[in-house]
């Protein structure tokens, strides 16, 4: 590169700052200076970033057909600009030389040979035939991802539902959202959060509860951290969580409180909002029903019997229970409900519990309680951790009981307003929910499932108790198909392999936590064979269908031959629903520097930044300024939920708390992060944290190999001893690869009742000191290819 | 030889002796600040691995709460090799 060129790309790099800064900036202009051809891109494309839920925007800069240059979209609302190291380095992904390039199919001797794409697509519907013939079409199943493309996941969806006329269509936001969809829909009635992170800059009070989101969400946490620094005496900062973090250091108070108790604290911060007089008479009055349960079914109760219930959780009773020191309950509460503008964030640490669901509704009670919801900068806002978890699994009908548009598929009306857009009679599609994840593995390992589809995701790794979910891979009987950009431990699990498509390879829309849809354009070819999935399931489909001998395979895909196709005919299962994307059209989208929110009911309409509000939510059109429109009478519920705790506590045999956790350098199973070596470099391989009292009371130094053993299965670790975990809890991130490091063979599968999401952020485990320290190496899965 | 624009976020009343110290270190060109913690800084580095270890030392820096990235250019970059890098403890 010529001096005169690198000035000219530093300057644009630090202009590119001062735009996201919002800073005019006086720097010489050497663009008329530098030759055409040495400009530092020839286009710049506009799409998401892969990673985590925030739904960054960002450039991919394009020369010569190939990525040269990353930049944050200046004027998008999810970042201004800014991305975080993993967004910054996916470029690393696109021309990586472990991306798998051709249809792999596994041999007897578990090797695995290149074949043809049409013979590959042979076999994969030559074997879903025969088991539907077989074994009935309840032997079949789906197994996606929050990382797919809406349109990815609708179409796969619509393939089994109306054509295979099934609904195991699962995908792995069951086991880091589901929780929150439940605590969602029972509260209001409609599943997503109702403002934005543009509250961030109007909030005087965050309460942070069970996230630690300056590793898992680090550009939301700029904003977060941004606004206490321009106001440090002004806006508030708790912290809910077990553990020290890098979130916990701006706290202005940190509760630490035993895992799994968190219900007896927000219980606890209720009963001081109640008592205390804090509560909003007015919004309880206007907005509010109280709701408990009865005989198994809901059941309404007054305020005066909700405040009574709240008599079991005074701060001292609830500091006996998690040993959070109840004037810490009592000064969060009071930030709490007297702040101007309070907006909570929670992530996995509510979610994955046996009790998520509840745990949601008491973050929910504590706002509508207050009043802390509609206004600018109040907001019970659930963060989520995949792309495209909301909009493309959680709108688009990619879990098993729900159809496209926030419909259920228990519901007739429902499964009759979707089959008449699909052009299908209603008899067709299936009117139960299918197997939720971890019993669509259970079924795999019993031996009844017998083909399945894993699109994008890594369950051989990912599932808690992985011995028996990978005892079920390795059976005879079934036939296992994966869809990915590398190996991973699922990959050398399948029977056949398909290389996809990674980001900026395809075009596509993934939807934000925000309620927000972006669209991803396509910038540059996919590597080898590799294709884009809705080919491959379109083709899927078709050929299924002439093994079946049923022609509806082929109706429900064959006007649906390019991503906007797939896209428009969804727009139209939106249309008139609360996740309305009717005027959300492709080339709305591509104009946009950061998509749109639904509800977005007509081509015109700005979207929506604050549903629920008249003014603002188009759907809001009764005459009050907030109206929860999920209730017939516009009220959210405060639910009286009791107390219960993990599945598995800690006892004389496991006296730990084992606790699951992210660091920022990896996201999910390190398959493409793992990849990039200055991600890994950072963080080469899993550790266990301890407490120091811990470790020196078992005799535990720094960097000791520790053994933690819980009654699944167990993990051999180096010890980190940090001030991290309170005494008697341990915590292990979970990217790691490396059999022997791989955490999920050591938790539980316990789930929710309500939300069927698993219980990863507890179990009880013993651990134990053998050896000293080890000299270890980061692992990357490879799989053999003949 | 990547070239990347960062915003170099401080607790504010440290941001001067933030940039005192930025000044003094090779491969950090600074362009200004916002007046609110935030300074404006291009790393121009000889690889990718430099780069990395020069955000970790600006990370470490007294005052410096964070390293967020906004451009990052990388026409030059040496490319990933396959397989396994082997990173050890």
């Amino acid at each position: 590169m010529t001096m005169k060129r690198r000035d000219f790309v530093k300057t644009t790099a630090a202009a590119a700052v001062a735009s996201a800064l919002g800073v005019s900036l006086k720097i010489p202009s050497l663009g008329a200076e530098v030759p055409p051809g040495e400009k530092d891109v020839d286009k710049w494309v506009k799409g998401t970033c892969r990673f985590c839920g925030v739904g960054c925007r960002m450039y991919l800069g394009v020369k010569n057909g190939k990525p040269v240059a990353v930049k944050g979209v200046e004027n998008s609302k999810t970042n201004y600009g800014f991305l975080c190291m993993k967004g910054f380095l996916q470029y690393k992904i696109y021309n990586h030389p472990d991306r798998l390039k051709y249809p792999l199919l596994r041999q007897k001797n578990g090797d695995f040979k290149r074949i043809s794409w049409d013979k590959a697509m042979d076999i994969m519907a030559t074997k879903f035939a025969h088991a539907i013939k077989k074994y009935g079409k309840n032997s079949v199943a789906y197994y996606g991802s929050g990382q797919a493309l809406t349109e990815e996941t609708y179409l796969i969806q619509k393939v089994f539902r109306a054509g295979i006329g099934n609904s195991n269509v699962e995908g792995n936001p069951r086991l880091c959202m589901a929780s929150a969809v439940g605590g969602y829909i029972t509260t209001f009635g409609k599943d997503e959060p109702s403002g934005s992170y543009s509250d961030i800059e109007k909030a005087t009070c965050f309460f942070l509860i069970g996230t630690n989101q300056a590793e898992a969400h680090p550009v939301v946490f700029r904003r977060v951290m941004n606004r206490k620094l321009s106001n440090p005496d002004g806006v508030k900062v708790i912290v809910a969580d077990p553990r020290v973090t890098p979130t916990s250091r701006i706290a202005d108070l940190h509760m630490k409180f035993l895992p799994g108790t968190d219900l007896a604290v927000m219980h606890a911060m209720a009963n001081v909002i109640v008592n205390e007089g804090l509560y909003n008479k007015n919004f309880v009055d206007k907005f509010v029903d109280f709701k408990t349960v009865k005989n198994g079914k809901p059941a309404s109760m007054t305020f005066e019997e909700y405040k009574k219930f709240l008599d079991d959780f005074t701060p001292e009773k609830a500091e006996k229970i998690s040993k959070c020191p109840a004037d810490q309950i009592r000064q969060a509460a009071r930030w709490f409900a007297k702040s101007s503008a309070t907006m909570s964030m929670w992530t996995m640490g509510l979610n994955q519990r046996i009790r998520g669901v509840w745990s949601n509704n008491l973050v929910h009670n504590l706002h509508l309680l207050t009043g802390q919801i509609g206004k600018p900068g109040a907001d019970s806002f659930s963060l989520t951790g995949q792309p495209n978890a909301c909009g493309g699994v959680r709108e688009a009908g990619g879990l098993c009981h729900i159809l496209p548009g926030h419909r259920l598929v228990a519901k007739k009306a429902h499964r009759e307003q979707i089959a008449k857009i699909w052009k299908i009679p209603e008899a067709r599609l299936p009117k139960k929910p299918g197997y939720h994840t971890v019993a669509m593995f259970k079924a795999l390992t019993d031996g009844k499932i017998k083909a399945m589809l894993i699109h994008t995701t890594n369950p051989a790794q990912s599932l808690p108790n992985l011995t028996p979910v990978i005892k079920g891979f390795k059976r005879k009987d079934n036939f296992i198909v994966v869809t990915d950009i590398f190996p991973t431990r699922t990959t050398q699990l399948a029977d056949l392999v398909l290389p996809s498509a990674f980001l900026f390879e395809k075009p596509g829309v993934y939807g934000c936590t925000e309620h927000r849809s972006q669209l991803t354009q396509k910038a540059v070819n996919p590597p080898g064979e590799a294709r884009e999935e809705i080919h491959i399931f379109r083709e899927f489909s078709i050929r299924l269908g002439k093994k079946l001998k049923d022609p509806v395979f082929t109706h429900i895909v064959k006007d649906l031959k390019t991503s906007e196709d797939v896209w428009n005919e969804y727009r139209k299962c939106t249309k008139g629903q609360d996740v309305d994307l009717w005027g959300a059209t492709y080339d709305r989208l591509k104009k946009s520097p950061d998509g749109l929110q639904w509800p977005v009911p007509t081509v015109t309409s700005p979207g929506t930044p604050k549903r629920y509000v008249k003014g603002i939510d188009p759907l809001a059109k009764g005459k009050e300024w907030i109206q929860f429109y999920g209730h017939p009478d516009g009220r959210a519920f405060i639910w009286a939920r009791p107390y219960k705790g993990p599945a598995e506590p800690p006892d004389a045999e496991y006296p730990f708390y084992l606790t699951t956790v992210r660091v920022i350098e990896q996201w999910h199973t390190m398959t493409m992060t793992g990849r990039v070596p200055e991600l890994l470099r950072g963080f080469p391989y899993a550790y266990v944290e301890i407490n120091p009292k811990d470790a020196k009371r078992m005799g535990i130094k720094h960097g000791d190999m520790i053994e933690i053993k819980s009654r699944r299965g167990k993990v051999e670790l180096p010890a980190k001893i940090v001030d991290g975990p309170e005494e008697g809890l341990i915590s292990v991130p979970w990217h790691d690869q490396n059999f022997s490091r791989m955490i999920n063979f050591v938790t539980i599968e316990a789930v929710d009742p309500g939300s069927k999401e698993p219980e990863y952020k507890i179990c009880a485990v013993k651990i134990r000191k053998i050896s000293g320290p080890k000299r270890l190496k980061s692992t990357t899965v490879e799989m053999k290819i003949v | 030889m990547p070239i990347t624009g960062v915003a170099i976020q401080t607790i504010p009343e440290q941001m001067k002796a933030v940039y005192d110290i930025l000044s003094e270190m090779k491969d950090v060109s600074l362009y200004g600040d916002d007046k609110k913690g935030n300074i404006i800084a291009v790393l121009d580095t000889e690889s990718k691995k430099a780069l990395d270890d020069l955000n970790r030392k600006i990370e470490a820096i007294d005052g410096v709460i964070k390293v967020m990235g906004v451009y990052h250019y990388f026409e030059d970059d040496i490319p990933v090799e396959k397989g396994n890098p082997n990173i050890e403890s």
